[in-house]
């Protein structure tokens, strides 16, 4: 599937930046003078055409034709090229497989993961044109004749389906994998990306990740792992337990988010190996990629907020005066039990209760 | 002298929005309002739910008790599943693989003398509910 939300794996952030620009740095820092990039999908923001490379979106029938001319060009003035398809995270030695490849003197090199899984990653002679052309219409998946096979020692995740990113992500964790958290270790096991945001009463417990511009509203409690990626938003006593949530994805209230991969309004639950669509924006939403209607979100949201605290503050008793009534004694009903109303309950009144639930849950930790 | 009340199952729709919600809750309401009423709700064909559809849950679920009845789910889907247990709901309710695992279900709370002149209760198919 290699797929979420209609987003290739590789293009999806982890711990804060995708497996295509790390990728890129990993090239870069191997030497690889010109890169060029071929998507079928408009990347989510930062853009990898920022670190110098050359980003193209050609649509599934031009892929490999458009793959083809850019082989071409690049061959002009270089010895040898390296064909990645992503696909896999693989800590390749890309300038160890180069030089074998120039010692071998073969036409293309394969590279193989330490368990001998093929990789879709090659090293082609530029002069070997018939051989490209016939690697890149088999869409990298046929075995070329006389490729000779590169084994790595690094680790590989092939990322062949959603729950491979928290596979990755926990292997991150662990050291396991040369991938590093893009934040500041607020302390040991905790990084947060710059201008993120956790209101005080949430709980959160390492090892976990928060990316850039994240909010993590009151009462929610991010535990076991968890990442969030930049601009990503989990309101009011939401639990994210060894999950990852997408870019731009704001997580509703109140929820139990376990196991899974959340965004795009979609969930991918690792236990059950399901993908289900969320259509209602009140469970999983998107917050906007425009910094302008963030902004304005952000201000209709505290406008409308404005009447009901002036409300509050001129006509309602204050909390002393209605303590000792009998029916504060008794307590209000469970506020997601009631009349169906079909609209949320407020955020306040869950809070309360969501908060005895997490409480309750992560009391000791 | 205690007799044996039968076990309605229901099926619920594919999809549980606001719209079909208000459907389903229509035809399910009557059903609700007898003296304990033993009801399942059969999920074999839930795609998609949203909040409406599990505030309905919810809802039934507490008028049910509010007349000592019980309430179970079955056959859920991984779809329903996965919402289920997003929204905290799932463990609110006993659930079972089939239909009749539910149905029979029922049958455990009654006294030993009686089941054995009402080996399984009576069950009544609604809107096509053909579990048993």
């Amino acid at each position: 599937m290699e797929r979420f939300g209609e987003i290739p794996l590789a293009l999806l952030d982890v711990l804060g930046r995708s497996v295509l620009m790390r990728t890129l740095d990993r090239l870069r820092a191997a030497g690889v003078g010109e890169i060029a990039v071929i998507s079928d999908t408009d990347p989510l923001p930062p853009h990898p055409s920022a670190t110098g490379c050359k980003f193209s979106v050609a649509s599934p029938e031009d892929f490999w034709a458009e793959a083809l001319q850019q082989f071409r060009r690049l061959g002009r003035n270089s010895e040898c090229i390296l064909v990645l398809r992503l696909g896999a995270w693989a800590e390749l030695d890309y300038a160890a497989m180069v030089n074998e490849h120039r010692r071998s003197g073969s036409s293309v090199m394969r590279a193989y993961s330490p368990r001998e899984e093929a990789l879709d990653m090659f090293v082609v002679s530029s002069g070997s044109q018939s051989e490209a052309a016939a690697l890149l219409r088999g869409e990298l998946r046929e075995q070329p004749m006389a490729a000779v096979p590169h084994k790595t020692c690094g680790y590989v995740n092939l990322l062949s389906a959603p729950a491979s990113l928290r596979t990755l992500t926990l292997d991150a964790f662990v050291g396991e994998s040369e991938i590093r958290p893009c934040g500041r270790e607020l302390r040991p096991g905790v990084w947060i990306g710059d201008g993120a945001r956790v209101h005080r009463d949430a709980r959160i417990l390492a090892p976990t990740f928060i990316g850039s511009c994240c909010t993590v509203r009151r009462a929610a409690v991010v535990t076991r792992g968890s990442s969030l990626e930049h601009h990503s938003e989990i309101d009011c006593a939401t639990v994210i337990d060894n999950s990852s949530v997408m870019p731009y994805t704001r997580v509703g209230a109140g929820l139990d988010v376990e196991c899974s991969v959340v965004g795009f309004q979609f969930v991918h639950s690792t236990q059950r190996q399901v993908t289900v669509e969320i259509e209602d924006p009140r469970l999983i939403g998107a917050t906007t990629t425009q910094f302008s209607a963030r902004t304005l979100t952000a201000a209709g949201w505290l406008l409308g907020l404005l009447p009901n605290v002036l409300w509050k503050f001129l006509f309602e008793p204050a909390p002393e005066a209605v303590l000792g009534s009998a029916s504060k004694a008794f307590g209000p009903s469970p506020p997601v039990i009631g009349e169906p109303s079909l609209a949320p309950a407020s955020v306040e009144s869950q809070t309360e209760s969501y908060r005895e639930m997490a409480a309750r849950r992560y009391g000791n930790e | 002298m205690e007799t044996s009340r039968p076990v309605i199952v229901k099926r619920v729709p594919e999809s549980l929005n606001m719209k079909q919600v208000r459907v389903f809750l229509e035809e399910v309401r009557p059903l609700l309002e007898h003296d304990r009423p033993q009801l399942v709700f059969d999920f074999s064909l839930v795609r998609k739910i949203d909040a409406a559809g599990i505030d309905m849950l919810l809802y039934c679920m507490k008028e049910v008790a509010r007349r000592d009845g019980d309430l179970k789910l079955a056959s859920l889907t991984p779809q329903a599943q996965v919402v289920l247990d997003l929204t905290r709901t799932g463990r609110l309710f006993e659930t079972f693989a089939t239909s009749v695992d539910a149905v029979r279900s029922f049958s455990g709370y009654l006294p030993n003398m009686v089941r054995q002149f009402h080996p399984e209760p009576e069950l009544e198919a609604e809107s096509g509910g053909k579990a048993a």
